[in-house]
């Protein structure tokens, strides 16, 4: 089996759901590369602007292809992939989350008696500030690390991805007028912190 | 005044979004060719989306591979536990038939026995039924339970 992933794969990934359903139907090993070859990097990114933080986006990403693999049957290839693809990588990321709430909760119970307290603030740089490229970006970064997070998924999700409003909202398993709001709540943040805080 | 900005506002967010019909886009269109406070507005709106394109998440080759790597692993796993479950699920079959042949069998035999010591064969298959029987055919239907339930179990760490 090859590590890279060729052109011709890449065109079955890109272009045809029912193959990439057949083929994970039948576990097969080349086009799980290609996908990982072409959805990494998407997913990534997506998981990034949802969990604020790379090495968990990146953790979680990871063990989203893992379930890819086990379910992968369970795609039937009757709509795009993308949205499956996140949708499945957005509940490992709540789940992930949640555990994270709940072993904070007992360790906070622990050390100091009380429970419920927020947990520490991370030292690590802000993922944002490190993958602005544009000034504008930079701008953005810091406001991105505080935005809420329903807020800054809706908006990858919508114009990083690309996904329509309909997958958006099948993907975060929200209505799409939900989809729509957030969409317009996170671009009222982004045009004021890009018009100075106005 | 202000109502009708909040209006077309709004529908330029919904354009934005890509949610708007082709009828918004043409109101908006001819709202904006005229309405100062409101191009400002959607072109605010543009500049932040084009701001969240600047953000760059380069594909990492290493984690790429660690990822692929992983996945074959899984894969092999997956394919050796399918074939460890056939095994049992045909182990599991032969043990049920044989379980009803010498189930079969006792019945047939009991009789004979039941003769021999001049017993009652009622009594004596009864006890086989209880004692014998009905056991051991009911821990060869419950097997399968025990052998083929799905492993929960997944390797996280890498």
């Amino acid at each position: 089996m090859c590590i890279g992933y060729d052109t011709a794969l890449a065109g079955r990934v890109d272009g045809d759901s029912k193959q990439i359903a057949q083929g994970l139907r039948g576990r097969d090993e080349e086009l799980i590369d290609a996908l990982v070859g072409s959805y990494q990097a998407r997913l990534i990114r997506y998981l990034t602007f949802l969990l604020g933080r790379r090495e968990m986006a990146e953790d979680v990403a990871q063990e989203t292809w893992l379930r890819v693999l086990e379910r992968g049957h369970t795609y039937d290839g009757r709509s795009r992939f993308e949205p499956w693809l996140f949708a499945i990588a957005r509940n490992l990321a709540v789940d992930r989350l949640r555990q994270r709430r709940v072993l904070s909760f007992e360790s906070d119970g622990e050390a100091d008696g009380r429970a419920g307290v927020a947990p520490p603030v991370s030292d690590a740089p802000s993922p944002f500030t490190q993958a602005a490229r544009t000034e504008d970006a930079q701008r953005l970064a810091r406001l991105l690390d505080t935005l809420d997070p329903q807020y800054r998924e809706a908006l990858a999700l919508r114009f990083l991805e690309e996904l329509s409003l309909e997958e958006v909202s099948t993907v975060v398993g929200a209505p799409v007028s939900t989809v729509a709001s957030r969409i317009y709540r996170g671009l009222s943040a982004l045009r004021s912190q890009l018009n100075g805080g106005k | 005044m202000q109502a009708a900005h909040e209006f077309y506002q709004r529908i330029a967010d919904s354009v934005l979004a890509g949610g708007a019909s082709a009828h918004d886009e043409e109101l908006l269109g001819e709202h904006l060719a005229h309405c100062a406070a409101c191009s400002q507005h959607f072109e605010a709106g543009k500049r932040a989306v084009d701001a969240l394109r600047g953000f760059s998440f380069p594909p990492d080759e290493e984690g790429q591979a660690k990822v692929r790597n992983l996945l074959r692993r899984h894969a092999r796993q997956i394919a050796a536990q399918r074939l460890q479950r056939r095994r049992m699920a045909w182990i599991w079959a032969i043990a049920l038939v044989l379980t009803v042949a010498g189930s079969f069998a006792d019945w047939q035999l009991a009789g004979l026995l039941a003769r021999f010591f001049h017993l009652r064969p009622a009594e004596l298959r009864n006890g086989l039924l209880s004692g014998w029987i009905l056991p051991s055919i009911g821990i060869a239907l419950f097997m399968p339970f025990v052998l083929l339930a799905p492993s929960n179990r997944r390797g996280r760490s890498i």
